[in-house]
């Protein structure tokens, strides 16, 4: 039994590696045709931890009710706003007011979507922007070089990126120099220059050294070096 | 110094009453600021202007309610860029809470300009497993989504007599709120030669433009700002015509400028309040020392 606890996982660990590596340098029919076998195998495996996933939410708080952990109120709401959103999405059931069943536009599974879940949603997110409005009010401070840098480039986006700063821009100041039109207050210009210069430096940078660090884990992973997806710790 | 200490300590409530009537009143009273379109939206715009009519179009919309008022105008500008230019839409999402948006989106641009599913478009629904999805699907699409969302086999649509794979596609969006634009584009795009473009929210933007800058995407369009500029594209050209309203990311623009130049105001005399009680507290010990 140790060796499929210990040895059994690396193995499949090295052999998948290996293969789904070496097709993506070999383009062939047959390559293509393992590949579609592991994906399938994926999506399978995908299924059943969706089905895990939603057994464990249950699991958890049918807990929390049973032993009336505080908060449990709560619980009951999740319990029962899942058991109605899958019974209205599998089952055909025809209900008073509703002419669609299961997924269908008209459907009490839509509806449940479209009035329920998305302004629920949407507000928890909306939400936000309150916040970032009064923490902005209240913590971004020019203290030091590199915070006033960081305060000066979030206006000048803010603004850049808005009509009202193309707004601005045509109503500022027009001069010529070099042969060209520019504008005294070009916010919109600002913003294009500061996310395709420094920004895209910085992010190709980041992009390069997180990737290297993908290949480094998978060669890890595919060695045997890298076992914290056993359990345990290594 | 009573009205700095005042402004300094002010009531979030005020902030917050701010917000909302500066998100409101644009939106109650439009104040018709002008969009004007970048290059990185227009090479969506014109790449997909310039596909002949009936070519296939895969857009994989991977986004939920949180972004819906960043994204979903842009998804539906797309579909009726598509069913103007007579283009072929292939709908899908790899996340779980977003097919409820896209059917609504697919349905309605698809009634109004009298286009049917399996024939026109081809609404395909959510599959789990990101990486697995895009790969099973540049070996065959009816394979990895057998049914399409309503349940009906995709094998035997008059759609899919015509494409099976990514790289019969001749152009991929991706319309993303998460971390799947790289998934498509190493998978998707790039190993099957299919040009991509990316619409994505405004936080997200900014990673991407070294894609942008390498070609490997051939336009870039973030947030609401993204969409904004796409359907007043998609207005300029078609909205006579094919009678087009004003989209929903147009009307938010002004909301968002008003917002922002409120959240600058305040910063720049929240700032100012701060040197000057900093430089009276610097003042005031130096007096008492």
């Amino acid at each position: 039994m140790l060796f499929f606890k210990r040895q059994w996982p690396i193995i499949v660990a090295f052999s998948v590696g290996i293969v789904m590596w070496a097709r993506y340098y070999i383009p062939t029919e047959q390559s293509r045709t393992i590949q579609d076998v592991f994906t399938n195998w994926d999506r399978i495996i995908f299924g059943f931890a969706a089905a895990l996933a939603v057994l464990s939410m249950l699991h958890h708080h049918y807990t929390k009710v049973r032993r009336k952990r505080p908060g449990y109120a709560f619980s009951y709401i999740t319990l029962g706003s899942f058991v109605v959103m899958a019974l209205a999405g599998f089952l055909p059931l025809h209900l008073p007011g509703f002419t669609g069943i299961q997924r269908e536009s008209e459907g009490l599974h839509m509806w449940m979507f479209n009035w329920m879940f998305v302004p629920m949603q949407a507000t928890m997110f909306s939400v936000l922007a309150f916040f970032i409005a009064s923490a902005a009010f209240r913590a971004f401070r020019a203290r030091s070089t590199e915070a006033t840098a960081l305060l000066v480039t979030a206006c000048l986006m803010m603004i850049g990126r808005v009509p009202v700063g193309e707004w601005i821009a045509n109503n500022s100041h027009h001069f010529q120099r070099f042969g060209n039109e520019y504008k005294a207050l070009d916010f919109p210009a600002l913003a294009s220059w500061l996310l395709n210069v420094p920004n895209a430096a910085a992010q190709r940078g980041i992009l390069l050294g997180l990737i290297l660090s993908y290949v480094a884990i998978a060669i890890r992973i595919i060695f045997g070096i890298e076992r914290t997806y056993m359990g345990g710790g290594d | 110094m009573g009205f700095v200490r005042f402004i300094l300590n002010l009531d979030r409530r005020v902030i917050y009453t701010i917000v909302a009537v500066s998100v409101a009143w644009p939106l109650i009273q439009p104040l018709k600021l002008p969009v004007v379109p970048t290059t990185e939206v227009k090479g969506i715009f014109d790449t997909i202007d310039a596909l002949p009519a009936g070519s296939n179009v895969l857009i994989a919309a991977d986004f939920d309610p949180a972004s819906k008022p960043e994204l979903l105008p842009f998804l539906e500008a797309v579909l009726a860029h598509c069913f103007v230019k007579n283009l072929k839409p292939h709908l899908l999402t790899l996340w779980p809470t977003g097919p409820g948006l896209m059917q609504t989106a697919i349905e309605k641009e698809a009634k109004k300009f009298g286009k049917h599913s399996g024939v026109d478009y081809c609404f395909l629904g959510f599959r789990y497993g990101t990486l697995a999805v895009v790969l099973g699907m540049a070996s065959s699409i009816p394979d990895t989504f057998v049914t399409d969302f309503y349940g009906k086999p995709t094998a035997g649509m008059p759609i899919y007599q015509e494409v099976t794979k990514i790289s019969q596609m001749k152009y991929l969006l991706e319309i993303a709120a998460g971390a799947t634009v790289e998934t498509w584009l190493a998978y998707g795009a790039q190993p099957e030669k299919v040009p991509m473009g990316v619409s994505c929210t405004a936080v997200s933007a900014t990673q991407y433009y070294p894609y942008l800058q390498a070609k490997q995407i051939t336009g870039l369009a973030g947030g609401m700002k993204g969409s904004a500029e796409y359907e007043k594209l998609l207005l300029d050209k078609y909205g006579q015509q094919y009678n087009i309203p004003p989209g929903d990311a147009i009307r938010g623009m002004d909301a968002q400028s008003m917002v922002h130049l409120f959240i600058v105001l305040s910063i720049i005399i929240a700032n100012i309040c701060f040197f000057i009680q900093t430089r009276y507290e610097r003042k005031q010990r130096r007096a008492s020392a």
